[in-house]
């Protein structure tokens, strides 16, 4: 520690939306859910069992979405997991066969390598929540959450108790699955407004994450840039983002991930195999689309799909070793300098979406593997607030500026011309839901109890800031629409019946069935 | 007796299936304006009003909060009773804004909004630095486990 040159806080950001359609045996949307399961987290399990297991010191902060969460937990998306594990497995048997002795056969061994780690992690942690529960006992993750179903809270901080209830809900949920209530919190796409604070202290929140402005730009000029935490006026503190960390990492261009000897995300062997050979494993309509094989690598830039190279895996694994260290000797390099100005050990602060690695940037997990083993090589300390907050419980109080970490830096990518339309029902539903709340606050009926709880999880839904980004990004686009719409029409009935004293329970029965999120939801925070 | 009931069942999820791929509400017959900050120069406003058009729309600079002795910034006109438009805004500043009609040269109120400080948008020029000790809530408690501890050992 003392020959430390500073420390790294690297958080990871785990969230995906609420996507689960019993109603439909296959489910296009649902795929988001596998695919991250394979491609991120179980590798990021295994990466957390092995680096345990050989007992390296490490903590890193894991931000754990409730939705996510609560995916995880499901029983009926586990087993569509597995049944599509079932299904990619007889793939690769086939794969082997067919690719053997040629470019692509060791390709086809990692896949098959995979699938086992698949097997022994889903046998040990049933659901994976499991193992994010286990590391979170042994302090090797500090595990956090954020707001019940990812609003983008700037937005809404007019809406009455909507950021408020969904930071409850959150916070409570998370607490059920894993025994403790999480001490930091992450805001969603890093949207900060004054005043976010007052509800987070009042959930024993301790600090938060923000974009590199909402330190940078608050009313104060901040005397350690963004290389310690500042407090909000109520003690709340508030970590920002390092860019020059964040653009190596992230960044496709520039950054590592768009090395040519990484594997091309865009060719799958979907599209690529015989039709009638590959039918079996893609969706029931038949449409050509992912399965999780690719065969090759980015090879340059500005490659046609159809001239890219196989993929070697080991030239990848030897390239996340150099971009690795690479990593670290920047980082070196960095606080060797902030030593000379600043009158402290600086903290940089590296935030990722956890989908970076393992989904967007396949071998992004063995890098991560790597800059937690060699870390200490580079006299750097991996850090989580609460131990930054005890090496150095004094800091600089300022209010701290609005700010995200969206196009831009601020709201912009949640409202704009693609989705503004949304706000006026955001803000109506969220009066109506508060009105309903404090009518039946007292109530008995277990039936209205029952139906304001299926209101409120109709909210909330409606609230994602994932519909929004959907919107805003244009793929998926008629699905994010239909979502909003569907959560709107369906609160809104149920708003309508009971005004008229019409108890319709079978509706929000029918409702609860399709989207089951937080079974425990106390819908009572509308009504104080 | 059984399918009747399975008759029943299929009708209401066809009924449930309707209401959930209808249109969404146009109007919810209630006077309101929201203003957001989109960034440090821009604000958005979304408005509905159970009257007929034209409505002007008033924006203030609240600031300094000399209510109501406001500075107008600006006012236009509106043509339709729901709607949302984009406004230029100035960094830091406070806004509010008032959606009324105009009626013999007079503005008669029908909603306000909420009040919205925009984002500052460049590093503050104030170098006061005020520190902070946070005194955490566990090392309080863990000082007095300790001090227990030892006056039982006494």
């Amino acid at each position: 520690m003392k020959d430390d040159l500073g420390f790294l806080n690297l958080v990871l950001h785990a969230h995906l939306p609420y996507v689960r359609h019993p109603e439909f045996d296959d489910f296009l949307e649902e795929d988001w859910f596998y695919e991250a399961l394979w491609e991120t987290y179980i590798p990021f399990i295994d990466m957390l069992e092995r680096l345990c297991y050989e007992d390296v010191d490490f903590s890193i902060t894991l931000s754990l979405s409730p939705t996510l969460c609560s995916m995880m937990e499901d029983e009926l998306l586990t087993e569509r997991f597995l049944r599509k594990m079932e299904n990619l497995k007889g793939l690769i048997f086939k794969e082997k066969e067919r690719l053997k002795n040629t470019a692509f056969e060791k390709s086809v061994g990692m896949y098959e390598k995979r699938m086992k780690k698949v097997e022994e992690i889903i046998s040990r942690y049933n659901p994976v929540t499991k193992a994010f529960k286990r590391f979170f006992e042994e302090k090797k993750l500090n595990l956090i959450t954020t707001s019940a179903t990812h609003i983008f809270m700037p937005h809404l901080r007019y809406a009455g108790k909507a950021n408020e209830a969904q930071i409850k809900i959150g916070i409570e949920y998370l607490k059920t699955v894993f025994g403790r209530r999480p001490k930091g919190f992450w805001l969603p796409e890093c949207g900060y407004y004054r005043g976010v604070e007052d509800i987070l202290e009042k959930e024993g929140v301790e600090y938060f994450f923000g974009e590199t402005h909402c330190i940078m730009y608050a009313d104060h000029y901040p005397k350690r840039g963004v290389y310690a935490p500042m407090f909000t006026e109520n003690g709340v503190a508030c970590f920002a983002r390092d860019t020059e960390s964040s653009r190596q990492v992230w960044s496709a261009r520039e950054g590592y991930p768009g090395d040519f000897d990484y594997r091309e995300f865009y060719r799958d062997v979907g599209f690529d195999a015989p039709y009638d050979y590959i039918r079996p494993y893609l969706h029931k309509d038949g449409v050509r689309g992912n399965t999780g094989l690719k065969y090759y690598r980015i090879t340059g830039s500005n490659v046609d799909l159809g001239k890219k190279e196989p993929y070697d895996p080991e030239a990848a694994r030897k390239k996340t070793i150099i971009h690795a260290e690479d990593f670290l000797f920047n980082r070196q390099k960095q606080m060797k300098y902030l030593n000379t100005i600043y009158d402290r050990k600086p903290i940089i602060n590296a935030f990722y979406d956890m989908e970076l690695f393992g989904h967007w940037w396949w071998e992004g997990i063995d890098f991560l593997e790597e800059v937690i083993r060699k870390i200490e090589r580079f006299n750097i300390k991996l850090i989580t607030p609460d131990e930054y907050l005890d090496v150095y419980p004094e800091n600089q109080v300022s209010r701290l500026n609005e700010s995200s970490w969206g196009w831009n830096g601020y709201g912009e990518t949640w409202l704009n011309g693609t989705n503004d339309w949304i706000y006026r029902h955001l803000y109506e539903m969220e009066d109506r839901m508060e009105e309903m709340a404090k009518k039946y606050k007292d109530t008995k009926d277990k039936r209205i109890l029952f139906i304001l709880s299926q209101m409120a999880r109709e909210l909330l839904l409606a609230q994602s800031s994932d519909w929004l980004f959907i919107m805003h990004e244009g793929s998926c686009r008629q699905y994010a629409e239909r979502r909003e719409k569907l959560h709107i029409n369906r609160f809104n009935h149920m708003y309508e019946n009971l005004k008229k004293n019409f108890i319709d329970v079978e509706f929000a029965e029918e409702s609860y069935k399709k989207d089951n999120i937080f079974p425990a939801l106390n819908w009572k925070v509308y009504a104080c | 007796m059984e399918e009747e009931a399975k008759r029943v069942k299929f009708y209401k999820a066809q009924v449930w299936g309707q209401i959930e791929e209808k249109s969404i509400p146009s109007r919810y017959m209630k006077n309101r304006i929201i203003l957001l900050s989109v960034d440090p120069y821009h604000l958005f406003t979304s408005w509905e009003v159970m009257e007929k058009p034209p409505f002007i729309i008033r924006v203030f600079d609240f600031t300094r909060r000399f209510f109501p002795q406001y500075n107008e910034v600006f006012s236009f006109k509106v043509e339709s009773d729901v709607g949302n438009w984009y406004l230029n805004g100035k960094p830091s500043v406070v806004y509010l804004a008032q959606i009324g009609k105009v009626k013999e040269g007079k503005f008669i109120l029908i909603a306000q909004s909420n009040i919205v400080q925009m984002p500052n948008g460049s590093v503050s020029t104030s170098r006061i630095c005020m520190e902070m000790r946070k005194i955490r809530i566990e090392e309080k408690k863990i000082l007095k486990e300790e001090k227990m501890e030892h006056a039982y050992e006494r």
